[in-house]
């Protein structure tokens, strides 16, 4: 088997050679690039398995390149961003990021996401069952199961269920999930999936207080992670 | 601004010198026109204590010319009949400016001297705190760069656990720095007026849980015991904020009191009503006073049952810098200023206390709306 490809769009070169290092002492196979044109035509050429794209590139918005990428690039783009710039991310994940990370971030945590993405985007989708420990949803049927007993959830939050199994792994934004799950006319009804989240989670989750399947991500949205 | 200033001061030096001539002026037949002289000259002394430079002088001008005119003989002429009369004015004259001049150039260097002083002070204290703050940002780039250096130039004569403990230094070493620089950039965030927040609906039971998941591995065996209503409304927020707020305070309750220690949160909405008044039809009670405004404040407390803050230090916990007395641990002393910040930011509102039982008790008030719960499943 080929080793996955990780293509990195970073201009700090101390942090280019950590995650070089790091990327294939797990057996990744790393391309490099400094400047958002070379990680372009970098990305086109060698069709890489997952980008992890730094947004303060030099060279032109960091977010204009996602866009850019997104139009042909169907593979994850994982967002390495400062901290404080929740506006920042919140904008590269409707721009269709899957995840982010801030600076500083740990070596561990960054492979934990790289592994996760690339893996969602393997996982053999034609089965539409889908475990996540003691939870079993059937999106054919529409059922939820929870320690094998069915459970009732309403049509909104199975709605809301079915978007976070569909999207495991990858963080939701508020706006995202409302446009999915109510419409684009609620975008602003951002008490809606506070308030449906949380009823979810008592219904899924061993411990609603600390949920392992739906996770917080603060001020940004949600993550639905296979516990 | 400053000209404005200027001449009200000469209206009111003017003003005074006239009403106190015009109230001794029935007397000075009694107590003679000489002796109105040295009331006068009191009164010019005394504004000098007050009064501009140039106030005090128009004030001896004019109180001069007032009691050549209305005082001495031939009355209401500025002529002076006596030689001893021309003397005494001319002496008059003197002594007025002499008094307002020396008064002012006194005044002066009180000033410049008690600037000196705060100058000093303000000098000291920043010592203190920039020698403070430089201790704990130098101190793990020392221990980072030493741990590398030996790394570097003694691979082969360290033993794999050497290598291990000073790799661990690093790693311990970076994250207290990287600790102190968030710090340290909130801190010119709010000083910059940059904190803008964003108001969102926010489930504060999921807020504080989540808080508390991300610092587990800084919690050094403190039991957390978290208490929030089932049916909390939720409330509107900035997420971020508020849960960099309560971070704050969570870990410097762990890094203030002993491993073991049990810490509380406790969150809950409190309300007052406001209202108008309508006017009504009986006669006796015109207005009547109609409560149809709820105000919603959330309010979080922290507290721990250590041993609580020193009385007369608890005033200045939230200025910038502020490191306990006889504090250990260590932290760049912003913590609890970056808590304030935040919180106020938001409209709200900080306080610390002593508990009766012990302890240290932060309470946290954001006047909030809330969410009405007819939001059923659908």
């Amino acid at each position: 088997m080929n080793k996955p490809s990780v293509l990195v769009i970073e201009d700090e070169a101390a942090i280019r050679k950590l995650l070089e290092i790091a990327l294939q002492s797990s057996g990744y196979n790393c391309l490099l690039a400094a400047t958002g044109r070379d990680g372009k035509i970098l990305a086109a050429a060698q069709q890489p398995d997952l980008v992890l794209l730094d947004l303060g590139l030099p060279d032109g918005d960091g977010q204009n390149l996602l866009q850019e990428l997104r139009e042909w690039y169907t593979k994850p783009v994982i967002i390495v961003s400062a901290r404080s710039s929740e506006a920042e991310i919140i904008q590269a994940l409707d721009h269709g990021a899957n995840d982010y990370l801030t600076k500083p971030f740990r070596t561990g945590e960054l492979l934990a996401r790289i592994r996760s993405a690339i893996r969602q985007t393997t996982n053999e989708p034609a089965d539409p069952v889908k475990i996540f420990g003691n939870l079993t949803i059937d999106l054919a049927t529409r059922t939820v199961k929870k320690n094998g007993e069915t459970i009732k959830v309403t049509s909104t939050e199975y709605a809301l269920l079915a978007l976070f199994v569909k999207n495991e792994g990858r963080v939701l934004t508020h706006a995202f999930i409302l446009r999915e799950v109510w419409g684009p006319g609620y975008v602003e009804r951002t008490e809606y999936p506070r308030v449906f989240v949380g009823q979810l989670r008592k219904k899924i989750e061993d411990d609603p207080n600390r949920p392992k399947l739906i996770l917080t991500e603060s001020g940004v949205g949600y993550r639905f992670t296979e516990g | 601004m400053k000209k404005v200033h200027t001449q009200r001061q000469v209206f009111i030096a003017g003003t005074v010198v006239l009403l106190i001539a015009a109230a001794f002026y029935p007397l000075s037949d009694y107590i003679g026109y000489r002796s109105v002289a040295l009331i006068l000259l009191l009164t010019v002394s005394i504004l000098a204590m007050r009064m501009s430079l140039t106030a005090v002088l128009v004030a001896a001008v004019l109180s001069a010319l007032v009691w050549d005119f209305f005082f001495i003989p031939p009355h209401f002429t500025l002529t002076i009949g006596s030689g001893e009369d021309l003397l005494l004015i001319v002496m008059y004259f003197i002594v007025a400016i002499l008094n307002g001049v020396i008064n002012y150039r006194m005044r002066q260097l009180e000033q410049v001297q008690r600037q000196k002083e705060e100058r000093d002070t303000s000098l000291k204290l920043y010592n203190a705190l920039f020698n403070s703050l430089s201790h704990e940002l130098r101190t793990p780039v020392a221990a980072i760069l030493g741990a590398a250096d030996m790394l570097q130039e003694n691979d082969v004569a360290l033993s794999p656990g050497q290598k291990k403990a000073l790799v661990s230094e690093i790693a311990d070493g970076a994250l207290r720095l990287s600790e102190q620089v968030e710090n340290l950039l909130s801190m010119s965030r709010l000083e910059a007026g940059m904190i803008l927040p964003k108001k969102e609906w926010c489930d504060v039971g999921d807020l504080l849980y989540s808080t508390l998941e991300k610092l587990k591995p800084e919690s050094h065996n403190h039991p957390v015991e978290i208490s929030v209503p089932d049916d909390l409304p939720l409330v509107r927020l900035d997420f971020g904020l508020t849960e960099q707020v309560v971070r704050n305070l969570l870990s410097n309750a762990f890094r203030h009191t002993p491993a073991g220690t049990q810490v509380r949160i406790t969150a809950k909405i409190v309300h007052d009503t406001a209202g108008h008044f309508e006017t009504t039809e009986q006669a006796d009670t015109p207005l009547h006073l109609v409560r149809d405004k709820m105000m919603y404040r959330l309010q979080i407390e922290v507290s721990d049952s250590g041993s609580g803050f020193p009385p007369e230090e608890i005033e200045r916990v939230f200025g910038k810098f502020y490191r306990a007395s006889d504090t250990v641990a260590g932290g760049t002393g912003l913590g609890l200023f970056i808590v304030k910040g935040f919180v106020e930011a938001q409209g709200g509102e900080v306080s610390l206390s002593n508990q009766r039982q012990g302890g240290a008790a932060f309470m946290l008030e954001f006047p909030t709306q809330i969410l009405p719960q007819n939001l059923h499943a659908q």
